[in-house]
Order: structure tokens, then C-alpha cells, then sequence
């Protein structure tokens, strides 16, 4: 087919930009003829995100495990502390005003909780059988007669008794969990309390902030490599996976594709690698991690496990697997696309 | 009067490989007319691949002007580029370059595909090229499962999908033997006449002169010489001594 009767210069189109739906057919191709060679770019990108995702399961756990307990400790002691001082405060030999002033303050206390039961029931009420209303209407009964004037001694009595039993138990508690740590001993490798004392012991174990700013030095060193690791890794597969297509490139340029087509193929494979690559990298990293902290700890792994400090590992690890693979991927099939079809076609001679 | 279906007008190409020049072309001045089929030949390091990608719009030459039918190809933007080696041009190439993930019938639709046909449309045609170059039988399968002489014949059939007026091909029988080179000399001769397609083929070869309407001798970054066909029947003895 000839146009040259027409004289002079000939109407050249402009290359229509083919749909997305186009790239994806030809990058799904890609990937489906290429079916091994794509599996092993993605066990790279799989490899890598489980390895990234377990150094920090691992150290948020171990983390978690180290100052869990000493948390739980801490508040008891407070509440231990608070409710002593009451204590002490009843058990001192007061003065005849002192006593005055602390049975006011002791029978309001005392009245305060009977109102706070008579609350509790009547709101308990509304939703109790009939049954249930009739115990309850004799127990409120019971607590309003308690409150009258001449029945203050026994109500003072009473409550007092009711504290003091509390604080048995509380204390039993304590012995408990001193008991527990002096079992459970030091946790094994980097242990928090050698290099950074916690500087807020009363924040929750499973709180992000303690996550990151109670890591000791070293895991925040090991942390950090695991990334530059991984980082590497993904970025050398995917570089690897362009530069072998070079050649095709250049043949694809000449074809017609513009480079912008290229560029998108390019990224839908890379993407996908990535995206199914992370999911199962976090998976596998999170899960091997997670077993092997429960064989070496036992059942505390799961008691102070911390879902928030887990949580953020994730997300961290989804965004740098999918991000990476993408980017690697992107600027060598960029600038492969780029270029001339001939120098891309000379390249990999 | 035919038109002039590439025109280059003093085009040089220098590279810079770190602090050396190396001047590839140093003003080269061709008209090639439409349905003609001629050859550039010349030693290796003669420039030819150059003046090659100059004229099939591979490369920019850094200095004159290339016209690929009366168009200026410097200035070309990019979509307009990949539209002229898309509906233009068809490119064949020593190394067969045709995608190896990819069926035959595939690699010869995919300039198709690019030009916006249906896939429908595609397939047909595609077929029906395939057919023409004689591998009728072999629509799905894959290069590797293709002998050298049949892989180049896939390009060949590739570079006609978009029914281009002119093909390029650069030493299209390089890596194939001596029959099968001269299928193929043959089967673009065909294309060329029933066709009028215009061919410029850059070789070593010496099977292609009988086929080729002219050639372009090329030393040193310029033309040495120009040949008719009708020229070189006669000298053929002295030919075979001067390379």
C-alpha cells in the first residue's frame, strides 16, 4: 500500500493511547507465560517482607513481654499504695477530733457506696424478669433502711469490713504476679532494661508509643538493617526482570508503543507481584514469628500480645513491599522505555 | 514522477563513549524512491547500521535532516513517532526480535493491536500473513519452537501487519544459513513487487544484490557509491573481490 502519488509531505497520525484495560491484558499475559520466572521475582518480594515482618514481630513481642508484666506490677502497686494510705490513715491512733472528722469522711464513703448499690439495682431493674425485680426491690428496701440515721455505726461497720477485704484480696493479687515474674525470669535477648529505663511505666503494654520508644538499641539496629535487606532484595529482583526485557522493549517501541504503554505494563506486573508477594510475606513473617516467641516464652506471648505495635509493623511492611516493588520496577523500565529502540536493543548484546 | 519515500540530507551521527568521538555518519545524502528495494552495504564499523536506524526513524542523527516521506522526523513528538513505526514501517532485524513469551500469530497481531484493530480483526488478518509467508501451520507456536529461517519469517509478517509502505530490515539473513537466507531474500523480493513496499535492507550479504533495484555503498561514514541492479550483473566477478 503506497501513497506516493500525493505530492509532498505525507499526514502522519498521532499513536492513539490504548486503555488501561489493554496494559492489563498484556501485563497479565506477561506474567502468566513467564509463570516461573515470576514466582521467583515474587518469592524474592515474599522472602523479603517475611523477613522484615518477623525482626519486628519479634521485637514487638519481645518488647511487650519485657515491660507487659512491669506495667501490670506498676498499677497494682499504685492501687496497693492508694488503698495502704486509707488503711494506715484508719489504723493510726487518732485524736478524739481526727476520729470526729474521720468517721464523717468514713460514713459519707460508706453511704456514698449503699447510694451507688441502690443506683446500680434500680437501673438493674428496667431490665430484669419479674423475678429477679422482686430480690431486687428487697435489696434496694434493704439498702434504704440502711441508710437511716440510727443505723449509721452498723453501715460504717459494715463498709469498713468490706474494704478491709478488699484489700486482702489485693494483696494476694500481688503476691500473684511477683510470683508469676520471678517464674517467667529475665526475658531472653534484648532486654529493654539494660539500655533504656521506661519512661512512662503507667502507659499500657499494647500502646504503639511504647513500641517504638522502648526498643532498646539493638533492636532498633536490627530493625533498621532488616529493611535496608529487604529493600535491597526487592530492588535487585525487580531490576533484574526489566533488564532482561530490554530487548523486548526496544522491539515493542518499535511496534508503536508508546512509552507510556510500556511504563504501565510494567507497573501492573510489578504491582501485582508486589501486592500478592507482601501479603504473603507479612503473613508468613508475622506467623513463623509469632510461633517461634510462644515456643520460647510460652502462653505470656499471647497475654501481652500487642496488637497496636503489631498493627503499625503490618501496615509499615504492606507499604514498603508494595511501594518498593512498584518503584523498582518503575525507573529502569522507565528510562528503558525511554530511550531509543536501538539503544535499548543494544544493551543486551 | 515517483516520490521520494525517505530522503536524508547530509545527515551525521557522532557518539561520545566517555571522552572519545566516534563519528559514525559524516554527512550522508540519499533519496530512495517508494517501491524501490535496495540495499546498503559496507564493511562492519562503515556506518550502515547507522544510516539504518537513521532512516527507519530508530535513531536521531545528530546533525541534517532525515525525511520519511517528506516529514521531517526530528520533528516528530513521541505519539507521532510511535504512530509512523506503527503504521509506516515495519521493522525486521538479524536477531529475529520477535517476543519469545508470545505465539506466533500473537507476535504478528500485536502491531495490530497497537494500530487499534479488534481482536477479531486481528486474528484474521494475522492468519492471513502468516499464511503468505508460509506457516500457516505453526500459528501457535512459540519461537522456540521455531527454527531460525521460520522465526525471521514471523518477523517478516509481523512487519507487514499494518500494511506498511516502507520495511526495514537490518541484516534479516545474518543469523540463517544460505538457503534459508535466500528464502527470505526471496519472500521479501515477493512482498515488494506484489506489495509495492518499499525495502531497505542493510547488509552483508552478497544474495541480496540480484534482488535489490539499487545499492548503496557505504565506507567510512559515507557513501562510497551508488549501484543499479543492471550495473552489477555484469561486474559481478569484481564485486566478490572488493570486500
Amino acid at each position: 500500500m503506497n501513497e506516493a502519488q500525493a505530492p509532498g509531505p505525507a499526514r502522519i497520525g498521532r499513536q492513539m493511547v490504548l486503555p488501561w484495560r489493554k496494559a492489563i491484558e498484556i501485563a497479565i499475559k506477561s506474567i502468566k507465560v513467564r509463570f516461573w520466572r515470576s514466582m521467583i521475582t515474587m518469592s524474592s518480594i515474599i522472602l523479603a517482607i517475611a523477613f522484615l515482618m518477623s525482626i519486628w514481630t519479634s521485637t514487638a513481642i519481645t518488647t511487650a513481654l519485657a515491660l507487659g508484666p512491669q506495667n501490670d506490677i506498676d498499677s497494682l502497686r499504685q492501687r496497693i499504695a492508694t488503698v495502704r494510705t486509707t488503711l494506715d490513715a484508719a489504723q493510726g491512733a487518732p485524736s478524739p477530733q481526727d476520729l470526729q472528722t474521720r468517721l464523717a469522711s468514713d460514713l459519707e464513703i460508706a453511704r456514698q457506696h449503699a447510694q451507688d448499690q441502690i443506683d446500680e439495682a434500680t437501673e438493674a431493674i428496667e431490665d430484669a424478669t419479674s423475678e429477679e425485680k422482686k430480690t431486687l426491690e428487697t435489696t434496694i428496701a434493704d439498702l434504704k433502711a440502711r441508710l437511716a440515721p440510727d443505723k449509721a455505726v452498723q453501715l460504717l461497720h459494715d463498709d469498713l469490713t468490706e474494704r478491709k477485704r478488699q484489700l486482702e484480696l489485693l494483696k494476694g493479687e500481688v503476691d500473684a504476679v511477683l510470683q508469676q515474674e520471678r517464674v517467667a525470669g529475665e526475658p531472653q535477648g534484648a532486654a529493654p532494661k539494660t539500655a533504656d529505663k521506661p519512661a512512662e511505666p503507667k502507659v499500657a503494654g499494647g500502646a504503639v508509643t511504647t513500641f517504638l520508644s522502648h526498643m532498646s538499641a539493638t533492636d532498633k539496629w536490627l530493625a533498621i538493617l532488616a529493611l535496608l535487606v529487604c529493600f535491597v532484595g526487592i530492588v535487585n529482583a525487580m531490576f533484574m526482570t526489566v533488564q532482561e526485557r530490554f530487548r523486548e522493549i526496544g522491539t515493542m517501541k518499535c511496534l508503536g508503543a508508546l512509552d507510556s504503554f510500556i511504563v504501565k505494563i510494567f507497573l501492573i506486573e510489578s504491582a501485582t507481584l508486589g501486592f500478592i508477594g507482601t501479603l504473603f510475606g507479612i503473613a508468613v513473617g508475622l506467623l513463623l514469628s509469632t510461633i517461634r516467641q510462644a515456643l520460647v516464652y510460652g502462653t505470656p506471648t499471647f497475654t501481652y500480645f500487642p496488637p497496636g505495635s503489631i498493627l503499625l509493623a503490618v501496615l509499615m511492611a504492606a507499604f514498603v513491599g508494595l511501594v518498593l516493588s512498584i518503584l523498582a520496577a518503575l525507573f529502569p523500565a522507565r528510562n528503558a522505555a525511554r530511550m531509543e529502540p536501538v539503544e535499548a536493543m543494544r544493551i543486551e548484546e | 514522477m515517483q516520490q521520494n519515500i525517505v530522503r536524508t540530507r547530509d545527515v551525521t551521527k557522532v557518539y561520545t563513549m566517555g571522552k572519545v568521538e566516534v563519528h559514525a555518519l559524516r554527512g550522508v545524502d540519499l533519496e530512495i524512491r517508494a517501491g524501490e528495494y535496495i540495499s546498503i552495504m559496507g564493511p562492519s564499523g562503515s556506518g550502515k547500521t547507522t544510516l539504518f536506524n537513521m532512516v527507519g526513524g530508530l535513531d536521531k542523527p545528530t546533525g541534517g535532516k532525515v525525511y520519511i516521506e517528506e516529514v521531517d522526523v526530528a520533528q516528530l513528538d513521541a505519539y507521532e513517532l510511535a504512530w509512523l513505526r506503527c503504521r509506516k514501517i515495519g521493522y525486521i532485524f538479524q536477531t529475529f526480535n520477535i517476543i519469545p513469551v508470545m505465539t506466533a500469530l500473537e507476535n504478528v497481531t500485536l502491531p495490530m493491536v497497537f494500530a487499534g484493530l479488534t481482536t477479531d480483526e486481528a486474528r484474521d488478518k494475522g492468519v492471513g500473513l502468516l499464511e503468505r509467508v508460509g506457516l500457516g501451520e505453526r500459528l501457535s507456536h512459540k519461537p522456540f519452537e521455531l527454527s531460525g529461517g521460520q522465526q525471521q519469517r514471523v518477523a517478516v509478517a509481523r512487519a507487514m501487519a499494518n500494511d506498511p509502505s516502507l520495511i526495514l530490515a537490518d541484516e534479516p539473513t545474518g543469523n540463517l544459513d544460505i538457503k534459508t537466507g535466500t528464502e527470505i531474500i526471496d519472500l521479501l523480493k515477493q512482498l515488494n513487487k506484489e506489495r509495492s513496499v518499499t525495502i531497505i535492507s542493510a547488509t552483508h550479504d552478497h544474495k541480496m544484490l540480484s534482488a535489490s533495484d539499487r545499492i548503496v555503498w557505504i565506507r567510512d561514514g559515507k557513501v562510497d557509491r551508488i549501484e543499479e541492479r543492471g550495473d552489477i550483473k555484469i561486474e559481478v566477478g569484481t564485486i566478490e573481490g572488493e570486500e
